[in-house]
């Protein structure tokens, strides 16, 4: 008797939250996700315009050409990232001599 | 009435002493030393003092930068890779990240940039993202889509290839704008197309960046340098410069070789221009013609270290107030790295200067917190001891 009597108010409870789960889940699918609804629209756009330009983007272009790691160069000593036209000697082992 | 020490002893009140010690200790760990260094007060315009915040990293290798976000700082290490926050009191708040420590095996760390997300830490050409509990978002890499075909940007540079250009590595400033980009300061070492052969690089090269964060895309290259940069014919070392994005969108800009503080809006129209050149500056810049002075570090050293140049700038949009560093130049040949070069700070108010005074090496205003501001960094790596300046305007 006693158990029933607690049992009954939870599970209204638990109904309840999981209608209120349910339609909070409603209506946060209708944002992306939290990430996105905290950028600017202008960074959205960027973003949309960046991809248009990553398809205009050529295969031969200096940026598809690095390997993994990209490419490295020595710069004052240090070796350092670098695209792939610098005028400096490269580094890819990591060392500058 | 003070009680002498005897009074206390015979109480035997080792309760009262206790706390007293504490609290001397404390106030000592955290000491502010403060260097009344500004000589202008008689004139009756700004008085200042800058004091020096002593720190005690948990790990350091006195090679390292201060960062603000708020009134929170971050000392980053950058040969241990550690970023520790501090209070503005100097106290620690804890190691808050670690390289090769989380899912994104971060590599080390070149430069973090506070968000309003959170964090960017820059290594390299990578921006990983992290929310405001230091919890990995995500990461990219710096690119740029290509505009023209490879041979043409082999063969034929113009400034505005925007595949060709870099990311800034002497003196780096990264920032977060409104819109969520990021602004880089740029450089481009094209064989044909540089700051050591090529006379077209000064008129026509860009000097900043927006990049998109989340995919690491250059979306926009802003401005060129100003024409005073015909007078020289070829000053590799000294075509840098410093920027600050206000929060209206104005950019104000100050090249090295140009005493003129810039004021542009987001399309580099100028808007205004302002600004008065530095005491005792050598500019007899030695100019260079050959590929080959890039690599050799001595005409670097020289052109950095003897040679006087304007340097970092901030912008206190409240107060109507803007810093700039300048570096006067030095006859001493023993100097290891640019901060042995004077350096000293002009103020302006309402574009009127109101003081030109020596600051340490290393100064750099990173922002405001309260009435102060904070800026990077005490270093001393002999006595392992290192802090940040907070200024003081009266």
């Amino acid at each position: 008797m006693r158990q029933t009597s607690i049992t009954k108010p939870n599970r209204f409870k638990m109904k309840f939250n999981v209608s209120l789960l349910i339609a909070g889940l409603f209506c946060l699918s209708f944002f992306p996700s939290t990430r996105t609804t905290a950028q600017d629209a202008t960074v959205i756009k960027a973003i949309a315009d960046a991809a248009i330009e990553i398809g205009k983007s050529i295969d031969s272009s200096c940026d598809k050409k690095r390997p993994e790691n990209g490419f490295t160069a020595c710069k004052g000593g240090d070796c350092l990232p670098a695209k792939c036209i610098s005028f400096r000697s490269r580094c890819d082992n990591g060392t500058c001599g | 009435m003070m009680k002498s020490p005897k009074t206390l002893q015979s109480k035997g009140s080792l309760r009262i002493q206790t706390p007293f010690f504490l609290f001397l200790l404390v106030s000592f760990a955290c000491s502010e030393k403060r260097d009344v260094i500004n000589d202008s007060a008689k004139e009756g315009l700004i008085q200042t003092t800058i004091d020096t915040v002593f720190v005690e990293p948990t790990q350091s290798s006195q090679l390292g930068t201060f960062y603000l976000k708020d009134d929170a700082l971050f000392y980053v290490d950058n040969a241990y890779g550690i970023i520790e926050e501090f209070s503005i009191e100097g106290r620690s708040k804890g190691i808050k990240k670690r390289e090769l420590d989380g899912p994104e095996e971060l590599q080390g760390i070149s430069e973090l940039i506070p968000t309003k997300a959170g964090f960017i830490i820059r290594h390299d050409w990578g921006f990983y993202q992290y929310d405001s509990e230091w919890e990995y978002v995500g990461k990219s890499v710096f690119q740029s889509a290509s505009t023209v075909s490879y041979e043409e940007m082999l063969d034929n540079p113009k400034g505005e290839y925007i595949e060709m250009y870099e990311l800034l590595h002497h003196n780096p400033k990264t920032t977060e704008i409104a819109d969520g980009h990021l602004v880089i300061k740029l450089d481009v070492e094209h064989p044909l197309f540089n700051a050591f052969t090529t006379r077209s690089y000064y008129r026509d090269s860009r000097v900043l960046g927006k990049v998109n964060p989340f995919n690491g895309m250059m979306v926009e290259m802003l401005g060129t340098r100003p024409d005073s940069y015909e007078e020289y014919e070829y000053i590799p070392f000294h075509v840098m410069l410093d920027y600050h994005w206000t929060s209206d969108n104005s950019i104000y800009v100050t090249y090295e070789a140009d005493s003129l503080i810039y004021v542009y809006d987001t399309s580099w129209n100028l808007k205004d221009s302002f600004g008065e050149a530095g005491i005792g500056m050598n500019t007899d810049y030695v100019e260079s013609q050959t590929l080959d002075v890039a690599f050799d570090v001595k005409y670097f050293n020289y052109a950095r270290n003897r040679e006087g140049f304007y340097k970092d700038i901030y912008v206190d949009e409240e107060e109507g107030l803007v810093f700039r560093t300048y570096r006067q130049g030095s006859d001493r040949q023993d100097l290891l790295d640019e901060t042995g070069n004077p350096l000293r700070l002009q103020i302006y108010r309402n574009k009127k200067l109101m003081e030109d005074f020596s600051v340490p090496g290393r100064f750099r205003i990173l922002g405001k917190v309260g009435e102060r501001y904070v800026a990077d960094g005490y270093y001393d790596e002999q006595n392992e001891k290192q802090g940040f300046y907070l200024l003081n305007l009266n």
